[in-house]
């Protein structure tokens, strides 16, 4: 009895906290109320969808004898008997006035009393049946362990609140930073995002917003122009390096960026008075006032599309909404150009593409592949145990088949670029080039919450049709766990606990591995295929296996063996290095050199293509032919973080005052000579500010504090050293003048506005997302959606969650 | 302050900090279509990749299966204690 009266108490204590949060805390809502409804937490859609409680005992009574306020108003009194029950006095005015007249003489005090006991039966019992559902529910899958660890939360928070030494404590910080550090133990990827960030997300995924097309960032004082987009802000006369002085008169300089933000945009249509200072413009104190146009914004993400002598070059920086269309019209348009100059062969560039949404990738990958074929499948508890959501496609591809493809990838290729990637090379319908991608192979689903803000969590893997798993590092266990050689953590587990907490794509295949699914072609674009194996442990043929582990007994129980003994390192040794004939081979990694534990293991899976090349596993794509990019060498890194070439370029252009294209031509002009003067320049800047150019880069402090944590087996600041370490390691060639003023790619996103979109979904922690055919609503059938456990019914309010899928 | 050493780097990195001061000047005077696709023209990955696009011989070559090979590879056991006798066969020790 004290059980079932603390789970009463505790379900009415967040049930009351519920409803006060949704009154005090939604200053608007984000949707209609039945939407909200459909978008609530799964426990809370089971709750909601279970019958309704049965009444409290008060309001049976109320129900049973219409005694309430309002039935009060209504009903008459009735001579000087007690008051009736309204349903009695309704049924009495129905029937012929003597009729009632003498039934009612005829109930006696003893039958009101013998009603009134059997409604406080009745009342009684649906109070045990309700505490036995709710016991029951709570002694579920540990549903009572989270809510009372929900409670115990709530009254950490009050008590802080209420004797906190310090006054003025900030309790959506503190719940924001217990909530977040909490997720930071699954996996980088899962955030909590309080309403503002969760805005921000939803621009960056649908690529949308009114505005003028900026980005922009402060230098000192100064809010500078770090890109004006092409058909936008550029098109009014907006240039990268402008500084913004006024916004329809109001002075910016003592603004925040955010709020700078908030000046530009506003409602398409309307339009604001732009005041810069640019350097090199003629005008008198280089100023310029310009009126710009307010528009619904849509950020490109097929930033290039070229053709030259048969061969197209198509850039793409990631995956939102817009992008399959976007990718479509391109194509379509270097397919149309006609004669020996046609279109026989295509470069796909995703180097630096982040990702973005799922739904965007399969939609590219459709115009690349023949139909029918299985693009990615996604496994995770969420489509329920032996379950796996397989994306296929559901019509002929728009890329000629004939057309032979290729595909750039880099390390700071990742996510739903990853996928695209895959599917070309597991189907053989194209060849990937450069290097290794990043391995990010994580869905995560954006659940909005009330309030306004969101949580974005890790729900499923990718797998690629060979069955690869994309994910590098796992982070089972709050572990870092990891599966591929180069520039991954060391694995910071326990030899012992190492068969429990193998990625999925380094387990051992169970006994029924290898059989098929039993999916025939679906007519969607994703069907759900029930298999009793894991995807990954599809592929790998068991010859393979053998030749590489030779049993998989030794998987299972030696695995810390093979990790860790010199004997299979030698193991490792002893394998043929890879032929000049063998494709798949040419990996970035290594695998006869393993650098650190984990390597030997994760890199000899082998995979086979649709036409039987051998591809690996071990975390991300390995390319078919390796090309290296061009390195950023120290020196050249420590002048683009100290901002020296961008600040070169003011100081040169205030010195060159002249019209835009005659500059640009002395620049071509002089070269060797501005060379010489950048270099007097830095000469200049360093002696001035009495600094050295040595590298901001913390490299050697990183390796130093890696080391002490793997000492310590600090697992949890391991990972966060190794984002840190990721984010700091994506400093690539410079691209654009954000980079030139010393903001690295994934850092810029910060400083707000319209991002190519590259830069919003990025890879890791922040770390990260374009016109044609197949939107992701027409896309996204609604056959389709009936089959997507992650959404139930076909609303347009599903679709709209679909498209927040966000493999990141 | 710049050492020697450093002056010395300006000269031997001169390429690639020349592109930097060239592409930072250019980047606030042209059009951003108009400096990827002049990025990509001297990327050396984009390079390759074009002429490799453009080779059907070594595209056809590469995207062909490598021929099947016997797995003739002497894998030392991994477990310890165990023994090998051929490629496919693991004798443990009995335990």
């Amino acid at each position: 009895m004290t059980r079932a009266f603390r789970i009463l108490v505790l379900v009415g204590l967040l049930g009351s906290a519920q409803a006060s949060f949704q009154t005090s805390k939604a200053p608007k809502p984000r949707r209609p109320k039945q939407q909200q409804q459909q978008q609530q937490p799964a426990w809370l859609a089971r709750l909601s969808r279970a019958p309704p409680p049965p009444p409290s005992p008060s309001n049976a009574f109320l129900a049973a004898f219409g005694s309430s306020s309002s039935s009060k108003k209504k009903k008459k009194p009735v001579a000087t008997r007690p008051a009736l029950p309204q349903a009695l006095l309704d049924v009495l005015q129905s029937a012929p006035v003597e009729a009632a007249r003498s039934s009612l003489a005829e109930i006696r005090p003893l039958q009101v009393f013998s009603g009134f006991m059997l409604a406080v039966v009745l009342a009684g019992s649906s109070v045990v049946a309700t505490g036995n559902a709710v016991s029951s529910y709570l002694a579920r899958d540990g549903n009572g362990q989270v809510l009372e660890r929900a409670l115990l939360f709530g009254t950490i928070l009050d008590n802080v609140k209420a004797a906190y030494v310090d006054g003025n404590i900030d309790i959506e910080q503190l719940f924001e930073t217990g909530v977040n550090a909490m997720l930071a133990v699954l996996d980088p990827y899962s955030v909590y995002e309080n309403p503002k960030e969760a805005d921000d997300l939803s621009v960056r995924t649908s690529g949308r917003y009114g505005g003028v097309g900026l980005t922009i960032g402060k230098d000192g004082d100064d809010v500078l122009v770090l890109g004006a987009l092409e058909g936008y802000a550029y098109d009014a006369g907006v240039r990268a390096g402008d500084r913004i002085l006024a916004v329809d008169g109001q002075d910016v300089k003592p603004l925040e960026v955010d709020e700078v933000k908030n000046l530009l945009r506003g409602e398409p249509g309307t339009s604001i008075q732009l005041k810069v200072s640019r350097d090199g413009s003629p005008t008198p104190d280089r100023t310029l006032v310009m009126p710009v146009q307010r528009r619904l914004i849509r950020l490109p993400d097929v930033t290039l599309a070229t053709l030259s002598r048969g061969v197209g070059y198509l850039k793409i920086e990631g995956f939102s909404e817009g992008t399959a269309e976007e990718t479509a019209r391109a194509i379509k348009m270097l397919q149309d150009v006609e004669g020996p100059d046609g279109m026989k062969a295509l470069v796909i560039d995703l180097r630096d593409n982040p990702g973005g949404l799922l739904d965007a990738a399969v939609a590219v990958s459709q115009q690349l592949v023949t139909e029918g074929t299985e693009i990615v499948s996604t496994a995770g508890r969420v489509y329920g145990e032996g379950t796996s959501l397989s994306y296929r496609s559901m019509r002929p591809p728009l890329l000629n088949p004939r057309t032979r493809l290729v595909v750039i990838v880099n390390s700071n290729t990742a996510s739903a670029a990853e996928i695209v990637a895959g599917v070309v090379q597991d189907t053989d319908r194209g060849l990937v080039v450069g290097e290794r991608t990043y391995g990010k192979g994580l869905v995560q689903v954006v659940e909005p919450l009330p309030g306004g803000g969101s949580l974005k969590l890790t729900v499923a893997k990718y797998y690629t049709p060979s069955g690869r798993c994309i994910q590098a590092i796992s982070y089972a266990g709050g572990r870092v766990v990891a599966s591929a050689a180069n520039e991954l953590p060391t694995i910071l587990v326990a030899p012992n606990e190492l068969p429990a907490i193998l990625t999925p794509g380094t387990r051992a295949p169970p006994a029924d591995a290898g059989a098929p699914t039993s999916s025939a072609p679906p007519a969607g674009a994703a069907t759900i295929t029930t298999s009793a194996t894991d995807p990954a442990a599809r592929q790998p043929s068991s010859a393979s296996a053998l030749a590489i582990m030779p049993a998989t007994s030794a998987v299972s129980s030696s695995a810390s063996a093979s990790f860790q003994t010199p004997r299979a390192r030698a193991s490792a040794a002893a394998r043929p290095k890879p032929g000049p004939d063998s494709p798949g081979a040419l990996l970035r990694i290594d695998p006869t050199e393993p650098s650190k534990p984990g390597a030997a293991l994760a890199d000899t899976q082998e995979y086979f293509t649709t036409g039987g090349r051998r591809v690996r596993g071990g975390g991300g794509i390995g390319p078919d032919v390796q090309i290296e990019g061009r390195k950023v060498g120290e020196l050249e890194r420590s002048l683009i973080q100290k901002g020296l070439f961008f600040q070169f370029a003011t100081d040169w252009l205030q010195r060159h005052a002249a019209p835009t294209e005659q500059l640009a031509q002395t620049v071509e002009r002089t070269q060797e000579t501005t060379y010489g003067e950048f270099v007097s320049f830095v000469r200049q800047e360093l002696t001035k500010n009495s600094k050295s150019l040595e590298p901001l880069g913390l490299q050697k402090q990183l390796d130093a504090l890696q080391q002490s944590m793997d000492a310590t087996q600090r697992v949890r600041s391991a990972k966060e050293l190794q984002v840190l370490r990721e984010r700091l390691g994506r400093l690539g060639v410079p691209r654009s003048t954000s980079e030139y003023l010393g903001v690295p790619r994934s850092a810029s996103e910060c400083l707000g506005v319209p991002r190519s979109a590259s830069e919003y979904l990025g890879v890791p922690p922040s770390a990260s997302e374009y016109l044609g055919v197949p939107r992701i609503t027409s896309d996204c059938p609604a056959d389709r959606c009936h089959r997507c456990p992650l959404i139930t019914g076909a609303s347009s309010d599903a679709h709209r969650r679909a498209a927040r899928r966000i493999p990141h | 302050m710049l050492t020697d050493e450093r002056l010395d780097e300006f000269r031997t990195n001169k390429e690639a900090l020349l592109l930097d001061v060239r592409e930072a000047l250019l980047g606030r005077l042209t059009p951003p279509t108009q400096r990827r696709a002049e990025q990509a023209a001297t990327d050396p990955q984009v390079q390759q990749a074009l002429e490799l696009a453009a080779n059907e011989a070594e595209y056809t070559r590469l995207l062909r299966p490598a021929p099947a090979s016997a797995p003739a590879v002497t894998v030392p056991p991994i477990a310890d204690g165990a023994t090998l006798t051929s490629v496919q066969e693991v004798i443990f020790p009995p335990s």
